[in-house]
C-alpha cells in the first residue's frame, strides 16, 4: 500500500530505494537464520554421533566384563 | 511509521511468520511419529529448508520486476509447488536420515506428508491474508493453471 501510495505522489525513487532496504534486511535476516540453522544441525549430528560411540563402548565393556565372569566362574 | 513498517515487518514475517507456521503443522507429525525426538533438530532442519523456500520466492520476484513479466503470482506458485514437492521433502528426508533409527521408507513418507500438509496449510494462510479466505486453494490452482493455459 505505502508503494502505490507513493507512486502516486511522484516518488517511484523512493520506492525503489525502500524495497532495496526491504531486500538487503530480510537477506542479512535470511543469512542470520541458515547460519543459526546449519550450526544447530552440525551440532546435534556430532551429540547423536558421540551417544552412539558411548553406547558401543559401553556395550563393549560389558561384554567384556561379562567374559571375565564366565572365565572365573 | 509506515516506512518503517514497509522495511521491517515484510521481512520478518515471511521469515519468522513462515518458519512459525511450518514449524506448528510438521513438529507435530514428525515428533509423534518417531522419526526423531530431537526437537531441535526439527526446528533448525524446518527452519533452514524455510529459509530457502522463500530466498527462491524472493528470487522469483526479483526475476519477475527486473523482466517486466506480469505473471508474478504465477511464477510463485510454480517455485513453491516446485520446492515443497520436490526440493524440501527430499532435503528433509536426507537430514532425517542422518539421525533416524526408523527406515528410510518411513521417514520419506513422513517427510513427504508433513510437508505436504504444510504446503495445504500455507495456501489456506495465503488465502486468508490475501482476503481470499477458503479459496485459496483455488486461487493457487487457477493461477497456476490458469497461468499455464495463458
Amino acid at each position: 500500500m505505502v508503494e502505490y501510495a507513493l507512486l502516486d505522489a511522484g516518488m517511484g525513487g523512493l520506492v525503489v530505494i525502500l524495497g532495496g532496504v526491504a531486500i538487503v534486511v530480510f537477506v542479512i535476516l535470511a543469512a542470520i537464520i541458515l547460519r543459526f540453522s546449519i550450526r544447530a544441525i552440525k551440532r546435534e549430528l556430532k551429540k547423536e554421533t558421540e551417544a552412539e560411540q558411548l553406547d558401543t563402548q559401553v556395550a563393549k565393556e560389558e561384554d567384556i566384563k561379562a567374559e571375565q565372569t564366565d572365565e572365573e566362574v | 511509521m509506515y516506512i518503517l513498517l514497509y522495511i521491517l515487518v515484510f521481512p520478518i514475517a515471511l521469515l519468522a511468520g513462515t518458519i512459525l507456521l511450518t514449524l506448528m503443522v510438521e513438529f507435530p507429525i514428525i515428533y509423534c511419529t518417531g522419526i526423531t525426538r530431537n526437537k531441535k533438530y526439527i526446528v533448525a532442519v524446518n527452519a533452514l529448508t524455510n529459509v530457502c523456500l522463500n530466498v527462491g520466492i524472493i528470487i522469483v520476484l526479483l526475476f519477475d520486476m527486473s523482466a517486466k513479466q506480469l505473471k508474478l503470482e504465477r511464477d510463485i506458485c510454480i517455485w513453491t509447488l516446485f520446492a515443497e514437492l520436490t526440493l524440501i521433502p527430499v532435503a528433509e528426508a536426507v537430514l532425517y536420515f542422518m539421525i533416524s533409527k526408523k527406515s528410510s521408507i518411513k521417514v520419506l513418507l513422513v517427510t513427504y506428508a508433513a510437508n505436504f500438509a504444510s504446503f495445504i496449510f500455507g495456501l489456506f494462510v495465503t488465502g486468508l491474508l490475501t482476503n481470499r479466505g477458503i479459496y485459496g486453494i483455488s486461487w493457487f490452482f487457477s493461477k497456476l493453471f490458469g497461468g499455464f493455459i495463458w
